[in-house]
């Protein structure tokens, strides 16, 4: 058993997530297909399903994200799916990583799924097998954020409009099927940057 | 799970009864909407099992011997008539021999759920178990890349749009009498649960993990809720209370989906491995056992557990090898598996565990797995229909109306 708060609050209540001991963190999503996007391909597939990214309007869009601001209990439990050619990739990146700031974002795709309830856990599923596969290479866990993507886009996160740059762009956006730098998915033209709302220093207080 | 009758009359039928085998009659009704009140109540009780579709409803029928029975295997039938004056109905219910059982006022601004509640009231004399025509329904529409939450009666009839926040809100689950409604709610940005008191129409946010917060279930007692969260860097079901505090985890390795039993102690859930990438397949969790028991199909995939309110059932979205969806019954003594929807998935249970709402094709369908009849009472205009949820019982604040003019048999 293990446990969480979980708390009565006033309704539309904004939500105040902040990400622990990190500066910016950012979230990408492209504005085309991965597949036609400017951005280099990465030499190694980390495809996890074989399946096509999901677009819906001729955009990704992610729909379910959240800072893991609360230490991680289980994460090395199981066995990470990933093949010894698609480790080795990932454990490049960690060292490649190590020199960028700001976060790292998993993403994973569920938009195969059987039912509502399946699309989403699939999708979560996969961020957090990603995020599995590089906690087990090195990366340090208050650095990978996860996102999960459904078929459907997030309230306030709109399909058009002008992204929010942000001021200190770096690190990679790591999708389940691939590794796409930030700045390349920038000078795509396409995609939405969501920034955390305050920056904060190891160990500060949220507000 | 149905109220507790009121009155107790010796059922005259049982519950289960096939269509045709019943021994009612709609008799004459009066006053200026008695057409449609009588529309309404047929289908009402067509839909409870009271009387066939096929026949002459103003004939005396058919009917299997019961204690209440005539001779010969045929019977007089029990009869309902009633009187229509604006919204309110006076509706009545006559025993074989003609004699009042009783007659009881439905008042309340809308005829048509003053109908439904009549006819609540003589399934539950004739059957001994509470109708389901005045309970709700809830359900997801999707349009426009925005899903709202909408509410309307059993049978399709009066939808009202509940949220109208501009944002997904999806996997709702209403309590068992109906007044408290969860879903998962993205409008702050993070899928967190939120609670709805129907009764209040307030709305407060419970739970704001970090990770996936989906497909929670309240407890057949409302106190408690069942949902997976992936705080943990796994998804798995954990139990809150609906007046907050810490949660307790359920399961160990991916699951999600919980369907409470009726009786709070087990759970049904979508099981996926460790990973949670591995064939969904249903399991039941003892909550105080701590206890998993893998349930064996002939599925390739099972989703979306539905545990019936008598205990004995379990619905799910079954897929097959070459990729079909469908909702199968699953006896659970016999351990024997149903189809009952084709093309169907997210099946939920009317309180009488006789009739399931299933989604296909955007459309929100309903079954009565008895007769095996199909209707549809939700199109998808308006947005394609997801994840439907089924009070088990009548809304309370209708039930509350007085009835002052009742008369006991």
């Amino acid at each position: 058993m293990t446990g969480l708060i979980s708390k009565a609050c006033g309704p539309r209540r904004s939500s105040g997530h902040a990400p622990v001991g990190s500066a910016r963190a950012i979230l990408l999503a492209c504005g085309i297909a991965c597949a036609g996007c400017v951005a280099p391909k990465p030499a190694v597939d980390l495809s996890l399903s074989g399946r096509m990214l999901p677009v819906v309007d001729g955009r990704i869009y992610p729909v379910a994200w959240r800072p893991l601001d609360v230490p991680p209990i289980v994460f090395e439990r199981g066995e990470v799916s990933l093949s010894e050619q698609q480790s080795s990739m990932v454990a490049s990146l960690v060292e490649d990583l190590r020199a960028e700031r700001g976060m790292l974002v998993a993403v994973g795709f569920g938009r195969d799924g059987w039912s509502q309830d399946h699309t989403r856990v699939l999708a979560e599923a996969r961020a957090l097998e990603v995020r599995r596969a590089l906690l087990l290479a090195g990366l340090e866990r208050e650095r990978v954020q996860t996102v999960s993507v459904g078929e459907s886009p997030p309230p306030g996160w709109p399909s058009g409009g002008v992204p929010r740059q942000p001021s200190n762009v770096g690190g990679w956006v790591l999708f389940a099927e691939m590794l796409v730098p930030v700045e390349a998915w920038l000078a795509a033209g396409g995609g939405m940057i969501v920034e955390f709302e305050e920056e904060m220093e190891d160990g500060g207080e949220e507000p | 799970m149905s109220a507790a009758p009121q009155e107790q009359a010796a059922p005259a039928t049982q519950a289960g009864d096939t269509v045709g085998q019943t021994a009612l009659v709609v008799g004459e009704f009066t006053g200026g909407a008695r057409r449609a009140v009588v529309s309404v109540l047929k289908e009402d009780l067509v839909w409870a099992g009271l009387l066939s579709p096929d026949i002459d409803a103003a004939r005396p029928q058919a009917a299997p011997l019961s204690d209440d029975g005539g001779e010969g295997g045929v019977l007089q039938p029990w009869k309902v008539e009633g009187n229509v004056s604006g919204p309110n109905l006076e509706g009545r219910l006559l025993r074989p021999d003609g004699a009042l059982a009783w007659s009881r006022p439905y008042q309340g601004e809308d005829l048509r759920r003053n109908v439904h509640r009549f006819a609540d009231d003589v399934v539950e004399t004739l059957t001994g178990q509470r109708g389901v025509a005045s309970t709700r329904i809830v359900y997801v529409r999707e349009s426009g890349g925005r899903s709202e939450l909408f509410m309307c009666d059993y049978d399709g009839q009066n939808e009202v749009q509940l949220t109208q926040d501009r944002s997904i809100n999806v996997g709702p689950s209403i309590s068992a009498d109906g007044t408290v409604l969860v879903y998962t709610g993205y409008m702050g940005g993070f899928p967190d649960l939120y609670v709805i008191d129907l009764e209040a129409e307030d709305r407060v946010r419970l739970v704001d993990a970090p990770g996936l917060t989906s497909g929670a279930a309240v407890s057949p007692n409302g106190g408690l809720v069942a949902l997976a969260m992936s705080f943990t860097g796994n998804i798995e079901v954990h139990v809150v209370s609906l007046s907050g505090g810490a949660s307790s985890r359920v399961t160990a390795g991916t699951a999600f989906s919980p369907s409470w039993a009726p009786d709070g102690r087990r759970l049904a859930v979508v099981y996926a491995g460790e990973g949670g990438l591995a064939k969904p397949s249903i399991a039941i969790c003892g909550l105080e056992s701590g206890g998993v028991e893998l349930l064996g199909s002939r599925y390739e995939s099972c989703l979306d557990p539905a545990w019936s309110p008598d205990g004995r059932q379990l619905a799910y979205t079954a897929v097959d090898a070459g990729g079909n969806r469908g909702v199968v019954v699953r006896d659970l003594a016999r351990r024997t598996e149903r189809m009952v929807a084709s093309n169907g998935s997210e099946p939920a249970w009317s309180g009488s565990s006789r009739h399931l709402i299933y989604v296909s094709e955007g459309e929100l369908h309903q079954v009565d797995i008895v007769s095996g009849r199909h209707r549809r009472i939700a199109r998808s205009t308006g947005g394609r229909i997801s994840e439907p949820t089924w009070s088990w019982r009548a809304d309370p604040v209708v039930e509350a109306v007085p009835r002052e003019a009742e008369v006991d048999s």
